[in-house]
């Protein structure tokens, strides 16, 4: 086997307002024809610097300080401007990230395809409409012959991911670098989309270098796994050493908190937790036969979001909503907090009718319900200050004198394990995992019966996201809340769902205990979603 | 499409009808005697005749109530008829059709020079990579705004035609009278377009599908002429309509400076001669311009973005 | 005016989606320095904030900067050229050019600050009220937006004019109506974006009442770019009520302003070039710093949101 890229003490740094800041250090690999080796790691490693600097898409403010990356016989780091142009593409393909706005919006899918190969030299202008039919036809995408006269935005998200994998083979490359190809896309779609990258570059014979943030999927698609931390290589090795018997404690760590390669329910580390599943109490909120239409124009036919969807939150328990994007389950949740009026369906809340709500009533209806949201930056007002934040609900619903409340906020923080320092920050200055902390400090302020989490994790680091899982479930075992998780992410779900209910284009498709439910799914649609999760094949072998 | 087109139609036509409402009721009703104001006594009727006054306003309408008077006045504009002009006592609409052609000339090549010079610079400065380069490049655009037109005016005809006498400080006689006017005019127009398009173009080369098309082994000129720039025109054509605008409003500075006949110079004699009907005509001509400007800018901005071609698209960005 | 205001809009970040179900990419990049960590405020944007100031100190204490009298006539010393007595020479009767500059700050940034108050309160208020309540109100004062904006600004600050009669605060009146329309804008689009943000949904969660949002949530976070407007707008009515005044709608002789300063040097163009070009470059000046610093201050909003 030949080597087709070796990268030798790599270090590569970005300059931000006159101070250098490292990106990469003394990274070292190499990877053989038909190999694929996958470069783990989370935000903040590297990894997509790595893969930036080998397609010499590096921004402009970044610099390689030393090291070769080199291309068969090929150093790129020492080429002119001119002659990576001619190794770009033909030699290398890259699939970037972003399926959505990697395509150019005002050029036709055919044209965009085989731009590679009209760059090099390799296809005519009279070929250009056959050619790139055939390199959509090897995608697995149907009816390529409509697809290469149709613009970017009239493709779904995997039909774009594999228009730029398409794009990216074209040259029949010796080397595909694809970083974090599917993360924008659905499980499903994902697992889709990487079957064909695996296909067409094994067919092709190239070498794929994965860049990822899913240790799942690198356990599933990778020889070779290589595991950046703040830019430094910590292991690297064949996957299934790597991954199943980490040597380093850091390798350890990840793949304990990766939820793909987890399938255990997480359990309070304080409190006593009851573990019959039948609570005492009565249910906390009943959702009956929901419907919601949408409606974008008004002679349009409606788009129905949730149909007659029902489900139940027990106090101190967790219901868990899965589906894919569309599947309404955001909707599900909005219209629990009252956030969306419904259009038929009843929400109890201990009993009581909720959506014929008194408006006396409104403030005692918004204190037991609290929401958390995806994107923790965002839900909080960049303005305001921790303790701000954490104080607002304190001080809206007219809970305690000031000084009984600043005791509260610190009291909060504590329990949401935030250092009593940071109560002067701003948002901004905080971590994505701090931001979200906060977030659950002041919704669990008030000290509701139920908290509504959409989405809580998804947009956290695989160790945040197990920081904050475990936060959750402690939280939950000392107060009885009962949690709403809103999620796409089976694996998540596994580790903090008791009751799950399934939903897909807006239907409940399959309900029951989490146990149940995922160990033994009924319906085809939760079988298809459980199997799309990554990292399943290794959890078969062990 | 048709539907967005009959919407949009629909909008221009709303848009007509306000702004000759909104002049009507600044011109009209907003001044206690329009009469006095058009004779230019400032509100002090006494030095003026009254036979002359009431002959006026029985001409002018004056005499009916303010309700008729629209209604009467909104008919006669339908039909394209703004009154007569105090000063000349001609029809409003004779004296816009025999200022139009002058304007034209000057507004045509002025926004030929702006468009051409807008494009030129913005494009050259986001592309080009030598940081002294940009700079003076990417400076270009915001000093050209904060120049005065009637500083740049003054300037350019001390020293092209009082200094070295190589063009006409006034007049209309031929080709090189138009020289200083439209250049002039084009300057604060070009930069304004510039600035816009050169935010626009350093947007998109920055989108990923511009990473994209590098990774693909594309070279920098075929980026810009290929990726670039279609995708860039989106926000430059959507303030067309306001370059036009500006076009207008600058060539009465720019004929009051070089002493040409015009539109500008129409409604610059108007308003200091407070002749009504023609201030009045000239705004409403203007708004019919930048609505018909708009509505060719929303054409093209469906053939320049596909995405707006589905049905239920959103409306193009508005300036 | 308008078009550096379009420039601004492009600057502003993006609209969040909201709704999107889509999973969230990890948005955290390694090197975040803690904002207070000291950032280097740009120096230009410092100057031009520098110009402004003195400016503005011109125009309220003329004395300090000149002995010169701005009105007195000195035929002896008339048309001089500019040189260490008479900074920016004399004019046609005598009178030194530089004080006429200082003293005619008065009334043009007088005028100006008022077209911008104009323009500023009343579209803000039509942009806020617009954005915040949404549905017919919204679309009713945004279509007088728009018929506001068909009228170049400069022709409808002249029909303003036209029904007002002449003078420089009819003139402020007529440049700040005509502004309004771009403040209601802007302002509406950062009140229609701060309110779809999630954090304006969780206050209302939380419990506030819809003032309280408005006050502490919504406002506050939709002020930034209809600052940033007010310097761009400063600068853009610095121009328009110097042009106003030019075409001879301002202010009664001999009192001095920028605009007809420029107007009554026309007739010695071939003679006395620094009655029109220096006052000019100041008022080039005083619009650049203005645009700069608006710019930057638009800008600096952008990246902290």
């Amino acid at each position: 086997m030949s080597v087709v890229l070796e990268v030798s003490g790599l270090t590569v740094g970005y300059r931000v307002q006159g101070r250098w800041w490292p990106a990469l250090e003394d990274v070292s690999w190499r990877l053989e024809s038909g190999q694929t080796v996958a470069l783990v790691g989370e935000s903040g490693s590297g990894k997509t610097t790595a893969a930036h600097a080998i397609v010499g898409l590096l921004a402009h403010n970044a610099q390689i300080k030393a090291g070769r990356i080199r291309i068969g016989q090929r150093d790129l780091t020492g080429c002119s401007e001119r002659a990576l142009s001619r190794i770009r593409g033909w030699r290398i393909g890259f699939v970037p990230q972003d399926p959505g706005q990697s395509l150019n919006p005002s050029q036709r899918i055919g044209r965009q395809v085989v731009e590679a190969r009209r760059l090099h030299g390799l296809t005519s202008r009279g070929q250009t409409r056959q050619t790139a039919i055939d390199l959509l036809a090897a995608v697995g995408l149907d009816q390529p012959e409509r697809l290469v006269d149709r613009y970017p935005h009239q493709l779904s998200g995997g039909q774009r991911q594999r228009v730029l994998i398409a794009s990216a083979v074209s040259c029949d490359p010796d080397l595909v670098v694809a970083d974090e190809p599917t993360s924008a896309l659905d499980v499903t779609v994902q697992k889709i989309v990487l079957d064909h990258l695996a296909e067409r570059s094994r067919s092709l014979g190239a070498a794929v270098l994965l860049i990822t943030h899913d240790l799942g999927l690198a356990a599933d698609r990778a020889d070779h796994v290589i595991v950046l931390r703040a830019g430094r290589v910590v292991e690297a090795g064949p996957s299934a050493a790597v991954l199943g018997s980490p040597a380093e404690p850091y390798t350890r760590q990840l793949a304990a908190a990766s939820p793909s390669l987890n399938s255990r329910r997480l359990r309070p580390r304080v409190g006593p937790r009851a573990d019959s599943t039948s609570p005492a109490a009565g249910p906390l909120v009943e959702a009956i036969g929901l419907v919601k239409d949408f409606r974008s124009q008004r002679r349009d036919p409606p788009l129905r979001a949730l149909d007659q969807v029902s489900f139940t939150v027990w106090p101190g328990r967790t219901t868990a909503l899965v589906g894919a994007s569309g599947s309404g389950k955001t909707t599900a949740a909005r219209a629990v907090m009252r956030l969306t009026a419904l259009d038929a369906g009843t929400i109890r809340l201990r009993g009581r009718d909720v959506t014929q709500l008194p408006r006396a009533e409104w403030g005692q209806f918004r204190r037991s319900i609290q929401m958390i949201y995806q994107n923790p930056l965002s839900s909080l007002d960049p303005r305001s200050t921790v303790a701000e934040l954490v104080e607002a609900p304190l001080r809206a619903f007219k809970i305690g004198q000031p000084a009984d409340r600043r005791r509260r906020v610190a009291a909060l923080l504590d329990a949401v394990a935030l250092p009593g320092q940071l109560a002067g920050w701003r948002p901004v200055e905080l971590s994505g995992g701090q931001c979200q902390r906060v977030a659950i400090a002041r919704a669990l302020a008030p000290e509701p019966a139920v908290l509504v989490l959409d989405e809580p994790v998804s947009a956290l680091d695989v160790s945040v996201q197990d920081q904050i899982l475990r936060l959750l479930v402690d939280l939950q075992a000392e107060s009885g809340v009962g949690f709403l998780f809103i999620s796409h992410d089976l694996a998540v779900v596994r580790q903090i769902g008791d009751q799950v209910w399934v939903l897909s284009a807006g239907r409940v498709v399959e309900s029951g205990p989490a146990q149940t439910v995922l160990r033994h799914p009924q319906h085809p649609y939760t079988r298809e979603l459980l199997d799309a999760i990554p990292g399943a094949r290794r959890q078969v072998e062990a | 499409m048709i539907r967005y087109l009959g919407a949009r139609l629909a909008q221009a036509v709303g848009v007509l009808w306000a702004t000759f409402t909104v002049t009507f009721v600044l011109l009209y009703v907003l001044p206690q005697d329009p009469i006095v104001t058009m004779l230019g006594a400032r509100g002090d009727s006494s030095s003026l005749d009254p036979a002359q006054m009431a002959e006026l306003r029985q001409v002018f309408g004056f005499d009916q109530p303010v309700p008729l008077q629209y209604l009467t006045r909104l008919a006669a504009a339908l039909r394209g008829d703004f009154g007569l002009s105090v000063q000349t006592r001609q029809p409003v609409l004779h004296e816009i059709a025999q200022a139009l052609p002058h304007t034209l000339a000057l507004a045509g090549l002025a926004l030929a020079l702006a468009l051409t010079a807008g494009v030129v610079i913005a494009t050259a400065a986001s592309y080009a990579t030598r940081p002294w380069l940009r700079q003076v490049l990417f400076a270009l655009p915001p000093l050209g705004v904060a120049l005065p037109t009637f500083w740049v005016g003054l300037t350019l005809s001390q020293w092209f035609s009082f200094r070295w006498r190589l063009l006409p400080a006034f007049g209309t006689d031929g080709f090189r009278s138009l020289i200083l006017p439209a250049l002039t005019l084009a300057v604060p127009v070009s930069a304004s377009l510039a600035q816009v398009l050169s935010q626009s173009l350093i947007a998109t080369w920055r989108a990923p599908h511009i990473g994209l098309a590098r990774s693909k082994g594309a070279r920098r000129w075929h980026v810009l002429t290929h990726h670039v720039f279609r995708n860039s025109l989106g926000p430059a054509l959507a303030v067309l309509g306001l370059t036009v605008g500006n076009v207008l409003a600058g060539s009465v500075v720019t004929e009051t400076i070089f002493a040409r006949p015009g539109l500008g110079r129409l409604v610059q004699l108007a308003v200091t001669e407070q002749d009504i009907p023609v201030v009045q005509g000239v705004a409403v001509f203007a708004a019919a311009v930048f609505v018909v400007v708009n509505l060719v800018v929303d054409l093209v901005q469906f053939v320049v973005t596909p995405q707006l071609a589905r049905p239920g698209a959103a409306r193009p960005v508005r300036p | 005016m308008t078009a550096t205001l379009d420039g601004l809009e492009l600057a502003a970040p993006p609209v969040q989606r909201r709704g999107s179900e889509r999973p969230v990419r990890p948005a955290w990049p390694a090197p975040r320095p803690r904002r207070r960590s000291a950032r280097p405020r740009p120096w230009s944007a410092l100057a031009g904030a520098v110009v402004l100031a003195v400016v503005l100190t011109w125009a309220v204490a003329p004395g300090w900067f000149t002995s010169w009298d701005p009105i007195a006539t000195s035929p002896k010393d008339k048309l001089l050229p500019p040189g260490v007595e008479h900074w920016f020479g004399t004019d046609q009767i005598g009178r030194d050019v530089f004080a006429r500059v200082v003293y005619g700050s008065r009334t043009t940034i007088q005028a100006t600050v008022i077209a911008v108050g104009i323009g500023l309160v009343a579209g803000s208020v039509l942009g806020a009220v617009a954005g915040f309540l949404g549905g017919r109100t919204d679309s009713v004062v945004m279509r007088c937006v728009d018929v506001l904006l068909a009228i170049p600004n400069l022709l409808l600050a002249m029909v303003v004019v036209t029904a007002l009669g002449f003078g420089s605060l009819n003139v402020a009146v007529a440049v700040g109506l005509s502004a309004v329309a771009s403040f209601a804008r802007v302002m509406r689009a950062e009140v229609v974006r701060v309110r779809a943000s999630p954090y304006v949904e969780a206050a209302f969660a939380g419990g506030e009442r819809t003032v309280q949002v408005l006050l502490r949530h919504i406002l506050p976070n939709s002020w930034g770019p209809v600052l940033a407007l007010s310097a761009l707008e400063f600068g853009g009515a610095v121009l328009a009520v110097s042009a106003l005044s030019f075409l001879g709608y301002g202010v009664v002789p001999p009192d001095p302003e920028w605009g007809s300063l420029i107007a009554e040097g026309r007739n010695w163009l071939a003679s006395a070039w620094w009655l029109t070009t220096l006052p000019g470059l100041v008022v080039v000046v005083v619009v650049v710093s203005a645009n700069h610093l608006g710019r930057s201050v638009g800008r600096w909003r952008g990246e902290r949101a």
